[in-house]
């Protein structure tokens, strides 16, 4: 058996005054600059396929 | 009756005891040459159990060495290394042929590492005459040729990894996974070699789900990044050399080094000089060095490396491209106050390994930490963290992203939890709350691989 402490068990005061909500996460800048980066990553995961396509070529012993 | 030969090791002379110990059929030169090179005096006990049953060599035995005219003995050696009281491991011979004779061994990476290196390993058990012992290891046997190659002892030696250190996977011994193999060309056993759609197919029978990563023209240090990504994650990584025809698996870093000429946005596989690998040629824990490196016991360098096999779990569906591509537009947006000298690592982990670590955690700012504790996270995560050069040589860092690991590949917000060191942005109850605080930097999450000294 062992102990359980729980002094850390404070609930988060998501609505105290030093806490806000915003809309998202990031700014606007954001936003376009991963649309823009979109084409990129596509082609990055496309290579996983290219990756398995090449997979039954090589032998290791 | 089990019998227990005690030899006294205090110079490499000694080690030509064991020649007139062991059976010649369990015995091979290159194995004592190892032994002298690569141990030598670093333990001053060799304890010899005769007859031991190792349940690898008995699964391929039933599969393969029972089934030849010539008989093989089902029993084998195990070979204890101890240096005064201290366990330092075992590796067990097997009567098998030439260059093969060494099966399941779990050895402490100190008796075989060059430099000092940071490694997957987890706490493997023996029993010798009913006294347990325990070694701090990662397991590796030499190949058996015809029934097993080097891909069926990478996938071996990561399913036992796994197996013994997480209870959702279990061990599986070398006769199991060669029966795993999917027939394709040729013969099953005596096997020509697996190819990588094989070698994907045996760890997804595992239970893992196994990514295959290539490396493309012009984009080696991609590559390298999301490779040592993984390995940063814990997760040992099957590497394939093809112009070799060979495999190794990749199981930790060589030391972390300042590197004041570098500047920009680095990746943590900048402050690393070589990768370390156990290989089925050689005794456990060599380096791989980036370039070609005289001297160097590998016969190769990280630039032989051309795909990597990664054994995922199911759930980890967002990958490291995605996050590496989000991380980039975020940084480049300027929504966080991150300076342009920073240094990306890049890592998944599981929700309850963070939380363990950030209830130790006492540098961490108090509101973040009680963040962290309360969030509700998938089983596992990526978290990359933020720093600056120097506060990355300091195990420090001052900005964090946590990014939920089940999420759409595609998916603009993926965040749990963004900081730098001004203001912390998380998600609770599908809202998002920001607060301005101050954070200073804190110690880095430093769990998955553990530093072991020659």
């Amino acid at each position: 058996m062992s102990e359980l402490l729980l002094e850390k068990n404070q609930k988060i005061e998501v609505d105290s005054s030093k806490v806000e909500t915003v809309k998202l996460p990031t700014n606007e800048e954001f936003f376009k600059l991963f649309e823009k980066n979109e084409d990129k990553l596509k082609e990055e995961l496309n290579e996983y396929n290219i990756a398995n396509r090449c997979a039954s070529q090589f032998y290791v012993r | 009756m089990i019998q227990l030969d005690i030899i006294e090791i205090h110079s490499l002379t000694d080690y030509d005891i064991l020649q007139s110990k062991i059976s010649p059929n369990y015995f091979h030169n290159k194995m004592l040459e190892e032994l002298k090179n690569r141990i030598g005096i670093k333990i001053n006990k060799i304890i010899i159990e005769y007859p031991y049953y190792d349940s690898d060599y008995l699964s391929t035995f039933y599969l393969f060495y029972s089934k030849k005219l010539r008989s093989f003995d089902k029993k084998g050696y195990r070979i204890h290394f101890l240096k005064n009281k201290t366990y330092f491991g075992y590796i067990t011979l097997r009567p098998t042929v030439n260059y093969t004779k060494v099966g399941k061994s779990y050895l402490h990476p100190s008796l075989t590492l060059e430099n000092s290196a940071y490694l997957l390993t987890s706490v493997y058990k023996a029993n010798i005459l009913g006294q347990e012992v325990e070694v701090d290891s990662y397991p590796w046997m030499y190949q058996e040729t015809d029934i097993a190659v080097c891909a069926h002892v990478a996938v071996w030696n990561i399913s036992r990894y796994f197996g013994n250190k997480y209870k959702n996977y279990s061990c599986v011994t070398m006769g199991e996974i060669t029966d795993k193999t999917n027939e394709y060309l040729g013969r099953k056993v005596p096997s020509d070699g697996l190819n990588l759609i094989q070698i994907s197919n045996i760890i997804h029978q595992l239970g893992f789900s196994p990514l295959i990563i290539k490396k493309m023209e012009k984009k080696e240090t991609e590559f390298f990044e999301e490779i040592y990504s993984y390995i940063e994650s814990g997760i040992p990584c099957v590497g394939v050399m093809t112009e070799l025809q060979h495999a190794i698996t990749l199981i930790g870093h060589g030391e972390v080094n300042h590197k004041p000429t570098l500047i920009g946005q680095l990746s943590t596989f900048n402050f690393v000089d070589s990768l370390v690998a156990v290989d089925d040629n050689y005794f456990p824990f060599i380096e791989i060095h980036k370039g070609n490196t005289p001297g160097s016991i590998a016969q190769y360098s990280l630039k032989d490396l051309d795909f990597v096999l990664v054994p995922l779990y199911d759930r980890m569906q967002y990958g490291y491209r995605a996050v590496r591509n989000i991380i980039d537009s975020l940084l480049k947006s300027k929504s966080y106050n991150f300076s342009d000298n920073i240094v990306l690592r890049i890592y998944l982990t599981s929700a309850n390994s963070l939380k363990r670590e950030a209830n130790l955690n006492a540098s961490m700012n108090m509101y973040l930490n009680q963040i962290i504790l309360h969030m509700e996270m998938p089983k596992f995560i990526w978290c990359v963290d933020i720093c600056t050069h120097e506060e990355y040589v300091d195990k420090k860092t001052s900005g964090r992203v946590l990014i939920d690991s089940t999420c759409c590949s595609y998916e603009t917000s993926p965040w749990l939890l963004i900081h730098d060191n001004q203001k912390v942005v998380f998600f609770k109850d599908e809202m998002w709350y920001t607060n301005n605080i101050t954070i200073e930097p804190y110690n880095m999450y430093r769990n998955n691989l553990r530093r072991f000294e020659p």
